[in-house]
């Protein structure tokens, strides 16, 4: 059992860890081999498997920016891969960098970690994701909050704000899937050829829909999938799960 | 913002996604900081790989540095004692250096982006989303 990563801010301002987090390193921690020997594969001879060899691993939603940290110090390893967190919450930023400095030894400890404060991967260059993680608002809501508010002059009223980003931290729309569809319906061009996406789903997002529809839409675009459930877990009426998408050549 | 990341954001305004000028931005106004870490020269040799160095080269430039070799080194082995002052460089330069405020214009459709304390903001205003 690796040790959850230590954190400190202020949970008005931004999503706490929770159930869904714990589920994302639970799951990041049974599929270790899988992943280290997808991204550092020992036999390079395969001509159908050569990834990057500095994956550029990108959590978007990063909150308090332990998942991103977690994969640093105990999956990917902090020398061997780029770390990219986004949010559009600026405080989240800035914790998922505060979060990384409180887990090092020392200061001067090697890592190559950066945040960007936009919606899902926004300014990234295209199919550069190698590791894509996203644990996203998604409950069943009436709408998304409109993130374009955040843009807008910011005085006014704090309290408003912290209220419109702890609902942005939570609220997915219809289904709970307006967000991750936004994601999932461009994950072609942001995902590189040897490229991984994690995302987390509960039960009322009805994700093996969502994997079905996913696929048809992407072979009408001419691009195959292989998608699975990786992680399982009930927790009273909840049920959340995690589900891996890889580019089937 | 570290000096790394610069070479993998691009414009985010869907008119821009095919344009060559919207990567890398420009980069104006900028403050930095050098903020030490471990030197690492394995890292470095290996993400010479999937750096675009023209990109690398002209936002040196736009921070004022011009000392880059003009080609990107190739095949650099990270134990031969002869590279260790190239991948020092690019360490201070990549990975140690940080832009904590600044501005970063799109050469397609002009729009600037600011840095502010650290972080980057890519959030778009309403009219262009
Ligand atoms: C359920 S929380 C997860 C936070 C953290 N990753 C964790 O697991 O504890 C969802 C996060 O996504 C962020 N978020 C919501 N919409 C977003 C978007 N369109 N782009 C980027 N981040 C978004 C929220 O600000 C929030 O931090
Ligand atoms: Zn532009």
């Amino acid at each position: 059992m690796f040790a959850t990563p230590l954190y400190d801010a202020d949970f008005e301002k931004l999503y706490e860890p929770s159930e869904d987090t714990y589920v994302v390193l639970d799951t990041l921690e049974e599929i270790r081999q899988d992943l280290v020997n997808w991204y550092f594969p020992v036999n390079t001879r395969s001509t159908t498997h050569s990834p990057n060899k500095v994956p550029i691993c990108v959590e978007i939603g990063t909150g308090t920016g332990i998942i991103t940290t977690f994969i640093q110090k105990n999956i990917l390893g902090p020398d061997r891969a780029i770390y990219l967190t986004t949010d559009v919450n600026d405080y989240a930023c800035a914790t998922s960098i505060k979060t990384n400095g409180l887990n090092k030894k020392k200061p001067t400890d090697f890592g190559m970690l950066d945040t960007i404060k936009c919606d899902l991967v926004g300014p990234l260059a295209r199919k550069c994701v190698d590791l894509l993680v996203f644990n996203p608002p998604y409950v069943p809501s009436e709408e998304v909050p409109d993130i374009v508010k955040l843009t807008q002059d910011k005085k006014d009223d704090d309290d408003k704000i912290n209220d419109l980003l702890v609902d942005l931290a939570l609220c997915g729309g219809a289904d709970g899937m307006e967000t991750t569809w936004r994601l999932l319906d461009n994950l072609d061009s942001i995902l590189s050829d040897t490229g991984m996406a994690l995302i987390l789903f509960c039960a009322r997002n009805k994700p093996e829909q969502v994997v079905e529809q996913f696929k048809q839409k992407m072979r009408l675009k001419g691009v195959e999938w292989k998608v699975e459930r990786v992680f399982i877990r009930k927790a009273g009426w909840e049920e959340l799960t995690v589900w891996k998408f890889v580019k089937d050549w | 913002m570290k000096f790394l990341t610069t070479n993998f954001v691009r414009c985010p305004i869907s008119k821009c996604d095919n344009s060559l000028k919207a990567f890398p931005l420009q980069y104006k106004n900028c403050e930095l900081i050098q903020e030490e870490l471990e030197f690492n020269p394995e890292f470095l040799a290996n993400i010479l790989d999937r750096l675009n160095w023209e990109a690398i080269i002209a936002v040196a430039g736009d921070l004022g540095n011009d000392s880059l070799p003009p080609t990107k080194p190739e095949n650099v082995d990270p134990k031969d004692p002869e590279n260790e002052q190239l991948l020092k460089d690019l360490h201070t330069l990549l990975i140690e250096t940080q832009i904590t405020e600044g501005e970063m214009h799109c050469g397609e459709c002009g729009h600037i982006y600011y840095i502010k304390s650290s972080i980057p903001n890519f959030l778009l205003p309403p009219h262009l989303v």
